[in-house]
């Protein structure tokens, strides 16, 4: 992966990381709980002399009900502040149930969108946008199941949620595209709801069908679906200020490191045809995968 | 009280098909447990009727597997008629304790370990397969918290059958011819970085 980046970095105006890849987490309450893997810090600070980093979190399960895992989110804002991350990101979702024995859904889970959620993510979010001299940005969850009578539609709780904490959005428009898809629903209606100046960061992806379903398997090239979401979208959302091609390493197998280059390329093709309109111009970047979870 | 309730019966649901399964044929017991809402019994009973249910619980599977079968492929292909079973197994009795599903592969090497050797698992090549690849995981651990330049760990590891004939089909995820001469193998195993090497001693 490290020969990727290296040989990809002239293509890219920032790189987008996953911490939990970077550290082990030996577990909430043990001593010196997070141990930064060499290799990872390496890449990092490698990088980090020529491109801005953002951190992307997969483990700190802002929505659920048990758990605060001030530890980790501490942890989060430090590699943040440390890399000077102009932005850092989890996912509006939960894998995270229990205290003591903590047990992990192994997938992101949705809450259902209610005033309750709502209330006790609000303070949460704070303690990122209170400590983070960057921004905090959640994304929108890709999700299979939809919970019945919900108070609130996602646009609607996103936009409540950024209007009272002060967070951003990262829009994933393959999780949107995906659950459009497998709900029936219209994503232009969705984004027409969304308040897309809270958007700072978009994610695109590729994705595969399983049992019926569209999955959000990050496989492969972006979909046309995705493509024509990110020319909708891009000359609507005045703050956005990058796009992430994110991957997982099969990816490799299917589309080769050309076929990589190629998402990234077009990516800034889309990006770059904004300038014409705005003033500010976002950046493009690619997701890496440094290994499995 | 009751959403921390919700969300573990959501994450029992998608770690457990038995439980949605029960609720699809009407056996409600299952809910028995969970102190809910009358809201979010109604959402439970409705989400165990979609079809997405059983797609989440499938990628949680894919998800659990996908690390196993990274430190274990080898074993995997041997124990392929059996694997399935196995897995329902372990994952009856285990569930993921950390966000970076570590554990995972270590609790199937101990379940792995156990029935091989009470004998429950009578495959060609596979202890010396499973011995290889946890000698392949330990180095594997050892190197990632290693700092420096040259970040590389060997070990020595002992064969009944010959390493060359085994484990190129293995690498490709095929199984290996059966019958082959059965001796003793020693071969040098040497990770740097990502990069495995094997030498016939």
């Amino acid at each position: 992966m490290t020969g990727l980046v290296e040989r990809s970095l002239d293509r890219l105006d920032y790189l987008a990381f996953i911490p939990d890849r970077g550290w082990v987490d030996r577990g909430s309450g043990t001593p010196q709980r997070f141990q930064t893997l060499p290799q990872a810090e390496a890449l990092l600070q490698q990088v980090v002399r020529q491109r801005p980093v953002v951190l992307h979190g997969i483990g700190l399960s802002i929505c659920s009900a048990e758990i605060f895992d001030q530890e980790y989110a501490s942890n989060l804002i430090a590699w943040g502040q440390r890399l000077n991350s102009p932005w850092i990101s989890d996912h509006l979702s939960f894998t995270r149930i229990g205290t003591g024995h903590e047990v992990n859904a192994a997938i992101p889970l949705p809450v259902p969108y209610d005033q309750e959620v709502l209330d006790f993510l609000i303070p949460r979010v704070r303690f990122f946008t209170g400590a983070f001299e960057g921004s905090f940005l959640l994304e929108n969850n890709v999700y299979y199941f939809r919970y019945p009578d919900q108070e609130f539609s996602e646009e609607e709780f996103l936009n409540q949620l950024c209007r009272q904490s002060g967070c951003g959005v990262l829009l994933d428009l393959h999780n949107l595209y995906t659950n459009a898809l497998n709900h029936r629903f219209d994503a232009a209606e969705y984004l027409s709801n969304l308040d897309l100046s809270n958007v700072i960061e978009i994610h695109i992806a590729g994705g595969v069908p399983m049992m019926g379903f569209h999955t959000d398997s990050h496989t492969g090239p972006v979909l046309d679906g995705v493509w024509k979401l990110l020319e909708q979208t891009i000359p609507l959302a005045g703050n956005l200020r990058g796009v992430t091609f994110e991957f997982h390493e099969s990816s490799f197998g299917i589309m080769g490191e050309s076929g990589i280059h190629e998402q990234i390329d077009r990516a800034r093709a889309l990006v770059n045809r904004r300038g014409a309109v705005t003033e500010a111009e976002p950046d493009v970047a690619a997701n890496v995968p440094a290994g499995h979870r | 009280m009751s959403l921390r309730t919700f969300q573990r019966a959501i994450v029992d649901l998608t770690l457990s098909p038995q439980i949605a399964v029960a609720l699809l044929h009407g056996d409600t017991s299952a809910l028995a447990d969970y102190d809910l809402t009358e809201r979010e019994r109604r959402r439970i009973l409705d989400i165990v009727r979609q079809p997405g249910i059983s797609v989440s619980c499938s990628l949680v599977r894919g998800n659990r597997l996908e690390v196993i079968a990274g430190i274990f492929p080898m074993t995997c292909v041997l124990l392929e008629p059996v694997l399935r079973q196995l897995l329902d197994e372990l994952w009856a009795e285990h569930r993921p304790s950390n966000y970076q599903l570590a554990g995972e592969d270590t609790a199937f090497a101990e379940l792995v370990g156990r029935k091989s050797a009470a004998g429950e698992l009578a495959f060609e090549y596979l202890d010396e397969i499973f011995a290889y690849e946890r000698a392949c995981q330990e180095m594997a651990h050892r190197v990632r918290t290693l700092d420096g330049p040259d970040r590389v760990v060997e070990t020595v590891v002992e064969f009944q059958h010959p390493p060359d004939e085994l484990l190129p089909p293995l690498s490709r995820l095929v199984a290996p011819p059966p019958g082959l001469p059965r001796g003793r193998y020693r071969a040098r195993v040497r990770l740097q970085d990502d990069r495995l090497e094997v030498e016939m001693l």
